[in-house]
């Protein structure tokens, strides 16, 4: 789950909070896809931020710690087709979240 | 042996480290088969714990679990849900109690695999989803009862696991002579929980075994291997064991299904611990 600021909320991204108004009103629930529209609202509302699904930007330290875990605990199905595909998601999964903080920095 | 499994079987009979469990679950079974008793007054008797009925209708009206804000009072749920179904949620919040105080990775893990399982289930259409939500949730309580039984002999098997790189479960049939999935069905017998509960439960690591309820089986064998693939194993699970290509046959999916399961997940399970604390 990450904070961003309603102007750089890509669209297509899924609230992983309810949204609410200045009056504490509900704009729209944990889980909803945001269009380019419900951001605008938002920010015609007064919403600067909101949290969505994902997770933040991982540093190199926490990359290299994260992709050495999922190398160590496929380490004995190498030999497994499935469970290979499976490392391999993983591993692409960390290395978009890489590239998103180098983005970003 | 480091336990003698016939000693250890008879403990569980009379199993206490779980409060207040054992005479409610066996009151309740008492009242389900006494055609004089209406379901009404089985939601009562859950009822008197208060608490107890709170965090069963806080869980059922949860976001994770699937009915949310759809089930009012405990007679509902017997009503909506059987009463297989609602004992097996008296269990599983007795023991997410401990749980979360002495286990809270086994935790994390039971509610991965049990979400997966859920998910797994409502994309094949089976017929019976909140069942195999359940025994998910429930699947490794074998686990929780060598914690609570057997502690120090069991953080020993971990131990051993760890400093070996094997999996916790060669080491517990090293050890023991049994393992935490044969464990789960002699607490389903001695609490009289149902053969679609028990079977899942006993048999996700041995999934050509039963004769009946595999496919509820093959869901859970492959939610928990889903959630050790994606990180969310429990304690002392190491380094993974080549898949049972089983599980796939039995449910008639290929790898691309499984591949499509595990990405969904990747993106469900970092939400767990904000569902978890809204949960209990």
């Amino acid at each position: 789950m990450i904070l961003v600021s309603c102007n750089d909320v890509p669209e297509g991204a899924k609230l992983a909070k309810p949204v609410f108004n200045q009056n504490g009103m509900s704009l729209a629930n944990e889980g909803t896809a945001l269009t380019n529209n419900m951001i605008k609202k938002f920010i015609a509302m007064g919403v600067e931020i909101v949290w969505i699904v994902g997770e933040k930007p991982l540093s190199d330290m926490e990359y290299a710690q994260m992709k050495e875990k999922v190398i160590r605990r496929f380490s004995l199905v190498q030999d497994d087709p499935l469970l290979i595909k499976l490392s391999k998601i993983q591993l692409e999964v960390l290395e978009a979240q890489k590239g998103a903080g180098e983005d970003a920095g | 042996m480091l336990v003698d499994k016939k000693t250890f079987r008879k403990q569980l009979e009379t199993i206490d480290s779980i409060p207040t469990l054992p005479k409610l679950m066996a009151k309740l079974t008492r009242m389900v088969d006494d055609p004089n008793v209406s379901v009404s007054e089985i939601g009562d008797e859950i009822a008197k714990d208060q608490v107890l009925a709170t965090k069963i209708l806080k869980l059922i009206n949860s976001a994770f679990y699937g009915f949310p804000g759809r089930i009012s009072s405990l007679t509902h749920a017997v009503v909506l849900l059987g009463f297989d179904v609602v004992k097996g949620l008296i269990l599983s919040c007795a023991v997410f109690d401990i749980m979360k105080v002495q286990m809270m990775d086994l935790w994390i893990h039971s509610l991965a695999v049990s979400k997966t399982a859920g998910y797994i289930a409502s994309e094949l259409k089976e017929p019976e989803p909140e069942e195999i939500t359940l025994a998910g949730l429930l699947h490794d309580i074998g686990k929780l009862i060598f914690k609570l039984q057997i502690p120090e002999k069991y953080a020993f098997i971990l131990e051993e696991a760890a400093r070996r790189q094997l999996p916790s479960l060669v080491m517990e049939r090293a050890l023991l002579g049994f393992d935490h999935a044969e464990t789960a069905i002699w607490i389903c017998q001695t609490w009289s929980l149902p053969e679609r509960l028990m079977i899942p439960l006993g048999y996700h690591h041995n999934v050509t075994a039963p004769k009946i309820h595999k496919r509820q089986t093959a869901i859970v064998g492959l939610a928990d291997m889903i959630a050790d693939a994606a990180g969310f194993g429990a304690e002392g699970d190491g380094p993974l064991s080549p898949h049972e290509p089983s599980l796939l046959t039995i449910l008639n999916i290929d790898d691309a299904f499984v591949e499509r399961i595990f990405t969904n997940m990747m993106s469900e399970f970092p939400l767990l611990e904000s569902e978890i604390k809204n949960t209990m």
